[in-house]
């Protein structure tokens, strides 16, 4: 077996110190043609001592010391590569493996510890090479040195590398077995916006937002990720002005905050997995349900109404700490389990600011003369007997996407409870905000037919509060709620355009006439949006319409993708309707807006 | 090895089709013999692997110059009723995160199920399939383009062999397929396709594309094509829009076909978490 050409290359792993008393198993063997080399690479169960032995000009062999094979090997794998076959025999001193060439090779060897998802690996390239030229570039001089003699003692040569890389060739693409991946990315974007009230043409935000992210791989699927939020706005308009919301739990909330800016965690949490669960704790952002636009399930993260619902819901939800997992059933199938001891709740716009409610559907109307004694919202803060906790199960059957949910919480806003009290003789009016308990059930689904989307949510909320039109009962009515959305997408002209309309309803059960609100009311919904030339351009239309008060948004928004990372858009927000709605309440706020974001 | 396997693929082939030859053929005798549908059938039985893992960078050129590169990571495998398939978006910045989930069913009627995450949504939306001759989120490729990766389908064409022609010192078979009808050409966006195929490996590596009113739209090139794993492999795929001067190329890296991927992948929940 021995020739005097032999080459003897003795590679000790770089992890040996973990070695078991269990032979290592060859799990897997993977081939690679490149244009100036076949690699090959032996995946094993753990760190082996290994030898290539060089018997002559067409036939080698690699020892793996106390190896075995796990899996048979399969002779395709050489199909276009210098190996004809490969037999394999277990030897004394382990597992030998024999490769009969079809044409003379110099082979480079080396060991990769583990890394990613990759276990310990034995690599060995094989370069074409004639009789007279036994040494094409490729190689260091050093590992060609090595080679030349046979000498164990010139392996430190590999080894100088750094644990993870293998020696320097000069391959145009190396493939991914070199450990080069980062485990730390470091990413954001920058978005700035400018809004000018159309009225009268006052600056409403002049604003930038940098969001900086870090995501880090921990191995052994964990992962981490941080963004952090930086908001400076030079018009200072839109507030809040408070150093500390108190809509903010304590173990959340902006680090600083004024109108003019703030800085913030926006998001901090660690993924895992352990067996069939996967794992997401730390402050998050959860999302339920199938609609766009009004939320019906879509009730886990309370939102900043600082621009009413103008700015996009990732942006306005307030991610809470929680505790998230998710345990797999099935190709589709999971079973979400969420434990949220954040109390944080709806972040209103303060009041003076352009979007403070100032609807009677949502804030009781003094009578004229009456003084009001605004309190602060009696806000649970307990994190254990105030947290809230959800269940959704998911599934995909016949086609459809079907979720079942359930969240106890509390409503994210106050109920506006209303009492008087005489002062010197005189009346005055109390407005004492409290959080009540809410359990919610629903259901969503979505199935596609052909060009079209459907997608429906329904949902059972047990105490839902509303305020009266006269004074009874501290202002307030109590009712169960039923709301659903139905929602059709349309997508044609090769996938340019989309059509999506949406209907929402909400029921009250226990309606009391005087409230407010009406016992049914109904909201249609309109999305019209084309992407052109190549997804660079995109024209987006929407609409919502309160069809019991008959007030409305429309948004218009042209974007376009200039750069890779590079987005600037031109919009419009038009309020309309009976000053009393939801939209209407804000028809003096009509504005045009240019903005763009940079990704880095 | 290459010419031994094109020789036995070639022979077999043309013995499946009712060419019998008392005399030992060559592979270039067995090829002559083939018809379309033996060629289409070989394309058709090249192995893509019950499983693929690989890095795609897509880069996007207009008439002007102008690029747009983005990078993924993909993965697909073979099920017995579907084939599944999956890509999270990394690069650039404002599109990481994205994931693009699709169950393409072996049943010719079914349509597909696709999912498409979203991180400014961050939920994993329904999407409707029916459109395959949509442009594939912005690139030159069709939904179909992407779903055939290489195969042909005889369930739209009719095939028509139009003889050899030697393209860069290789002899290649050229195909003609026409749609079946104005309907498939109108739901395809192509009239009619014509195909080089490498004998060698029988690997489709060149394509025109013709509109349905019969002008040349699109041409297509395979190269950098290598074994990985004792697969046959395209790793670069350049998609040239003649009407738009649009150019869009996928470039496939760390193909590997035999490291075990996890059934998991091919889920919402990953499609939102990522891989």
């Amino acid at each position: 077996m021995s020739r005097s050409g032999r080459i003897l290359l003795t590679l000790c792993c770089l992890l040996t110190a973990g070695s078991s008393l269990a032979a290592t198993q060859l799990e897997n063997l993977r081939t690679a043609v490149h244009p100036d080399r076949t690699r090959v690479v032996f995946d094993l169960s753990g760190p082996a001592d290994f030898r290539l032995i060089d018997d002559d000009a067409l036939s080698m062999q690699l020892v793996i010391d106390d190896a075995e094979l796990a899996a048979e090997i399969r002779q395709q794998l050489f199909i276009g590569t210098p190996i004809a076959y490969v037999t394999t025999d277990a030897s004394g001193e382990g597992l030998r493996l024999n490769f009969e060439l079809g044409q003379r090779v110099r082979t480079k060897t080396f060991a990769l510890p583990p890394y990613l998802s990759r276990g310990d690996r034995i690599v060995v390239d094989f370069y074409a090479t004639g009789d007279d030229e036994p040494e094409a570039d490729g190689a260091t001089p050093e590992f060609l040195a090595a080679a030349r003699q046979g000498n164990p003692g010139e392996v430190g040569t590999i080894h100088s590398e750094r644990p993870g890389r293998e020696p320097k060739t000069t391959e145009p693409e190396p493939e991914r077995e070199t450990g080069s991946d980062s485990t730390l990315v470091l990413s954001g974007t920058w978005e700035h916006e400018w809004a000018v009230e159309t009225g009268d043409a006052d600056t409403q935000k002049f604003e930038s937002v940098i969001e900086p992210r870090l995501d880090m791989d921990l191995g052994e699927d964990r992962r981490l990720t941080a963004i952090a939020r930086l908001r400076l706005d030079s018009a200072g308009e839109l507030g809040p002005d408070a150093s500390r919301p108190d809509n903010y739990a304590s173990i959340n909330g902006p680090w600083a905050n004024n109108e003019h800016g703030s800085i913030d965690l926006r998001e901090l949490y660690l993924d895992a997995r352990t067996g069939n669960v996967l794992w997401r704790l730390g402050k998050q952002q959860v999302v339920w349900g199938e609609a766009d636009g009004i939320k019906v399930m879509d009730v886990v993260n309370p939102q900043s109404f600082r621009e009413f619902i103008l700015d996009d819901f990732d942006d306005s939800r307030i991610p809470l700490w929680m505790v998230n997992a998710e345990f797999l059933l099935g190709d589709l199938g999971s079973l979400q389990l969420l434990w949220i001891p954040d109390t944080t709740y709806h972040e209103l716009a303060e009041e003076g600011t352009p979007f403070a409610v100032s609807s009677p559907l949502l804030i009781p109307q003094a009578p004229p003369g009456l003084n009001v004694e605004q309190r602060s919202a009696d806000k649970p803060d307990n994190a254990f007997s105030d947290g809230d906790a959800g269940l959704r199960y998911s599934a995909f059957t016949a086609g459809w996407d079907i979720t079942l949910n359930y969240l106890y919480h509390f409503q994210d806003l106050p109920v506006p409870y209303q009492y008087l009290r005489m002062e010197n003789g005189q009346a005055i009016g109390v407005l004492a905000p409290e959080y009540e308990r809410n359990h919610l059930v629903g259901a969503t689904a979505s199935n596609a037919f052909g060009a079209f989307t459907l997608r429906g949510e329904v949902a059972y909320n047990s105490d839902t509060f509303h305020v009266l039109s006269e004074y009874r009962n501290q202002g307030i009515g109590e009712s169960a709620e039923i709301s659903s959305v139905l929602g059709v997408d349309w997508m044609w002209e090769a996938q340019h355009t989309l059509l999506s309309a949406q209907w929402f309803q909400s029921h009250l059960p226990d309606f009391d006439t005087a409230m407010y609100r009406s016992e049914t009311e109904h909201t249609l919904s309109l999305l019209y949006q084309r992407n052109f030339n190549y997804d660079t351009w995109t024209f987006e239309a929407l609409g919502l319409y309160s069809v019991d008060r008959g007030d409305r948004w429309i948004n218009l928004k042209l974007s376009h993708l200039l750069r890779d990372n590079l987005e600037l858009w031109l919009g419009g927000d038009i309020f309309a309707g009976d000053k009393e709605g939801v939209y209407g309440q804000f028809s003096s706020r009509d504005r045009v807006l240019v903005g763009l974001e940079l990704g880095f | 090895m290459k010419a031994i396997h094109s020789l036995l693929m070639a022979a077999l082939l043309a013995l499946s089709t009712g060419v019998q030859s008392a005399e030992p053929v060559s592979a270039s005798e067995a090829v002559a013999a083939m018809t379309a549908e033996a060629v289409v059938a070989a394309v058709n039985a090249v192995d893509q692997g019950s499983q693929v893992r690989r890095d795609i960078r897509i880069t996007m050129t207009d008439r002007n110059g102008k690029r747009r590169e983005q990078s993924s990571v993909s993965y697909r495998k073979q099920y017995p009723d579907s084939r599944r398939t999956v890509m999270f978006f990394e690069q650039p910045a404002n599109i990481r995160g994205t994931g693009f989930l699709i169950w393409d069913y072996s049943e010719p009627q079914a349509d597909d199920d696709q999912w498409l995450y979203l991180p400014a949504l961050r939920k994993a939306r329904r999407v409707s399939s029916s459109d395959r001759g949509g442009y594939f989120l912005g690139t030159d490729f069709t939904y179909e383009d992407m779903k055939l990766d290489g195969k042909l389908e005889p369930l739209d064409y009719h095939f028509a062999l139009l003889g050899e022609e030697r393209v860069d010192g290789a002899t290649l078979i050229k195909l003609d397929a026409q749609a079946r009808d104005g309907e498939v050409a109108k739901e395809l966006g192509y009239s009619r396709t014509v195909s080089w195929i490498d004998p060698a490996n029988w690997l489709l590596v060149r394509a025109e594309f013709y509109d349905p009113s019969g002008e040349l739209l699109k041409s297509l090139e395979a190269t950098d094509v290598r074994v990985v794993d004792g697969i046959w492999t395209r790793h670069i795929l350049t998609m040239q829009n003649h009407q738009t001067g649009h150019r869009t190329e996928f470039r496939f890296s760390d193909v590997d076909y035999l490291s075990p991927v996890s059934d998991n992948l091919f889920s919402k929940q990953t499609l939102h978490r990522g891989p």
